[in-house]
């Protein structure tokens, strides 16, 4: 048996221990978590941490890496978003079974997850090198960096990237984007059911959760709202939310905008042009022909992490899209690749020179 | 008064007033704050259709659609950006040269090209003017402003401005100001306003003190200026805060990144309450501008926000 297989047994033999809710280090995080200053459930938390857990068997881990793994070990810095839970771990299995040191930051917004995980990791790989720190000091370690954000985030990532002489090959920035369903109006009462999971989950805060959805345009919003009430008695609103999108609908109110909402403010959905909204709010954009939806697609290719749609509707749009089926948004593989971008690639190959 | 001026919008301005109505009981103790999208897809004013001076536009920057800004009163515009101009400037006739690259093609519909040429008219010496199209002439105006012992005051769009001095360099006289506006939310380059204000200040000869920012957007019709610093002061009959852009009902920290909100009351006719879009951090009496509020910040995937 070689390192790397030890490596991906002990991940796979620690997601086990995590798959039990009742974990001693796992409770401990939900509940340092959920008291954190952010916008998660504990029925999110636990949807988030039993999905990633769930990926991470040897053959799964085997299969994702492929026998990858870089010539040179670096100290690899990521810069972790928070804003959904457990965010980042697959960035952090890449940069440590490719073979580098892990030096992360914590979001405030979720600072015990990961931490915790590499902890329980850690007891069991005592070679294991991974830490945590201050972003700005992420820099100041490190030989190589992985971040996502906004261009203004890009813009200081990369003025600290300079700072601290990490070249450009060295860098995998990830921009900012939001996910989108097509639906034809072929969609089964399941299809709306999985679709309000793509949508509503972490209550739209994540970069894969669909902000806008493209309908015929003689197509009613009725059952996908049917269905977002219903996810929302299994998966109950963040008690922040209903603050969140008051504004949002009164903002429609006072234009005139036609829009639905669920009971208490739980989700919103308005119609009008294809533009993203904020967390939470899902825009419905009508269409006459899915050529336009397809040519749409393409020229936001940049801004949108996937697409789900239904068997019908995924052979007539681009295959470069990053096609899914409804319900599949929020359930990433393992060998996913944000923005289109191997992380593993990115670890063996182009900063490993 | 702000209370009597919100009261009247509430009662004369429907989408103001359905805004308000929708989002009662008003929550926490700020006045409610209309999202400035609101100018691009109504017509948000507090008084019957015809009966405005002028509508002003906004660049087409985003979803493409302007901001639409219909304004009863021009003269209102007038003493507002007069007046408070005259504060921060001083009153004396300058020799006023102006360059607004694109606000020009707008014509008519730019608030900022009205707003420089009526500044112009009244606080330029004569021969000032656009030095759009020849830039050269700054020069000419340089040499008058030392011989007349005129200040040289140059108005224009940031990264126009920034276009000159990339092409050639200035040395204009140690009493000349360059007031920067507006341009950094068009320009495809990333670039922030020290930055910015050290190549203006390298290219024009004069200390970093002398490039100063306006702050305005056609919704607004008052302005705010720094004044040697990055920090926008607003004129007396202006407030400002710093609120989270998802729910403007409180103020947030001295220090905290939040969305600028503003309540103007030049725009008695239209709104005064206004959310505007841009990203911004309260200093003391005033506010520092960081940039446009984008999507990213919006979902919560940037996660420099709890880092500046």
């Amino acid at each position: 048996m070689s390192d790397a297989d030890d490596w991906m047994g002990a991940v796979a033999a620690t997601a086990l221990e995590w798959r039990d809710p009742d974990h001693n280090p796992r409770e401990n995080a939900v509940k340092r978590t959920l008291e954190a200053e952010n916008t998660f459930t504990r029925e999110a938390v636990t949807f988030a941490v039993n999905q990633q857990m769930s990926l991470l068997t040897v053959d799964a881990l085997r299969g994702w890496l492929n026998g990858r793994r870089a010539k040179t070990s670096r100290t690899v810095g990521v810069l972790n978003a928070g804003n959904i839970p457990m965010v980042g771990l697959q960035d952090l299995l890449a940069v440590v079974l490719a073979g580098h040191r892990y030096v992360g930051s914590v979001s405030s917004r979720s600072p015990a997850l990961l931490p915790a995980f590499v902890k329980d990791l850690h007891d069991r790989l005592p070679a294991l090198e991974a830490a945590f720190d201050a972003a700005e000091q992420v820099f100041a370690r490190s030989d190589a960096v992985i971040a996502t954000g906004s261009d203004e985030t890009i813009a200081w990532v990369q003025r600290q990237c300079e700072r601290y002489g990490i070249p450009e090959r060295r860098r995998l920035i990830r921009g900012h984007s939001y996910s989108v369903a097509v639906l034809d109006g072929s969609e089964t009462e399941d299809d709306f059911e999985k679709l309000a999971e793509d949508a509503l989950l972490h209550e739209g805060f994540g970069c894969r959760n669909v902000a806008l959805i493209w309908a015929p345009i003689d197509m009613s919003p009725d059952p996908v709202l049917d269905a977002f009430a219903h996810f929302r008695g299994v998966f109950p609103a963040h008690e922040g939310t209903p603050g969140r999108l008051a504004m949002q609908q009164a903002f429609l109110a006072a234009v005139e905008q036609p829009h639905a909402y669920g009971e208490g403010l739980e989700f919103l959905l308005s119609r009008g042009e294809p533009e993203e909204q904020q967390s939470g709010h899902v825009r419905w954009c009508a269409y006459d022909a899915v050529e336009d939806v397809d040519r749409w697609l393409r020229s936001h290719v940049d801004e949108i992490q996937l697409v789900v749609a239904g068997p019908n509707v995924r052979p007539r749009l681009s295959a470069d899209m990053r096609l899914l089926p409804m319900g599949e948004a929020q359930r990433p593989k393992l060998d996913w690749c944000p923005d289109g971008r191997d992380t593993v690639a990115f670890l063996t190959e182009r900063i490993d020179d | 008064m702000a209370d009597v001026v919100l009261s009247y919008q509430r009662s004369h301005n429907p989408v103001y007033s359905r805004y308000c109505t929708a989002l009662s009981p008003r929550r926490g103790s700020l006045p409610t704050f209309l999202p400035v999208a609101a100018f691009k897809q109504s017509r948000v004013a507090a008084f019957p259709s015809g009966e405005e001076d002028a509508v002003f536009e906004s660049s087409r920057t985003g979803s493409g659609v302007p901001s639409r800004h219909f304004v009863r009163d021009l003269s209102l515009y007038d003493a507002a950006a007069a007046v408070h101009f005259e504060q921060v400037f001083g009153g004396r006739p300058f020799v006023f040269a102006s360059y607004l690259p694109r606000y020009a093609e707008a014509g008519e519909a730019s608030s900022l090209l009205y707003m420089v040429e009526m500044l112009q008219d009244r606080f330029g010496a004569d021969g000032s003017g656009s030095v759009l199209g020849d830039v050269s002439r700054l020069s000419g105006l340089a040499d008058r402003s030392r011989r007349e012992g005129r200040p040289l005051l140059v108005f224009g769009a940031a990264f126009g401005l920034l276009d000159v001095v990339e092409r050639r360099t200035f040395e204009l006289p140690e009493t000349a100001l360059v007031i920067e506006t507006g341009g950094m939310k068009t320009h495809r380059r990333e670039i922030d306003r020290v930055e910015l204000h050290r190549r203006l200040a390298e290219g024009f000869g004069l200390e970093r003190s002398a490039i100063r920012s306006e702050y305005g957007m056609c919704e607004l019709l008052s302005q705010c200026y720094t004044r040697g610093d990055n920090r926008f002061v607003p004129p007396p009959w202006m407030r400002t805060w710093i609120v989270d852009p998802a729910a403007p009902f409180e103020e947030l920290e001295e220090g905290e990144v939040g969305a600028l909100a503003v309540l103007d009351l030049a725009n008695v006719y239209t709104a005064s309450a206004l959310l505007t879009e841009d990203r911004a951090v309260r200093r003391g009496k005033g506010f520092e501008i960081l940039g446009r509020l984008s999507g990213a910040e919006l979902r919560g995937c940037n996660f420099l926000l709890e880092h500046v």
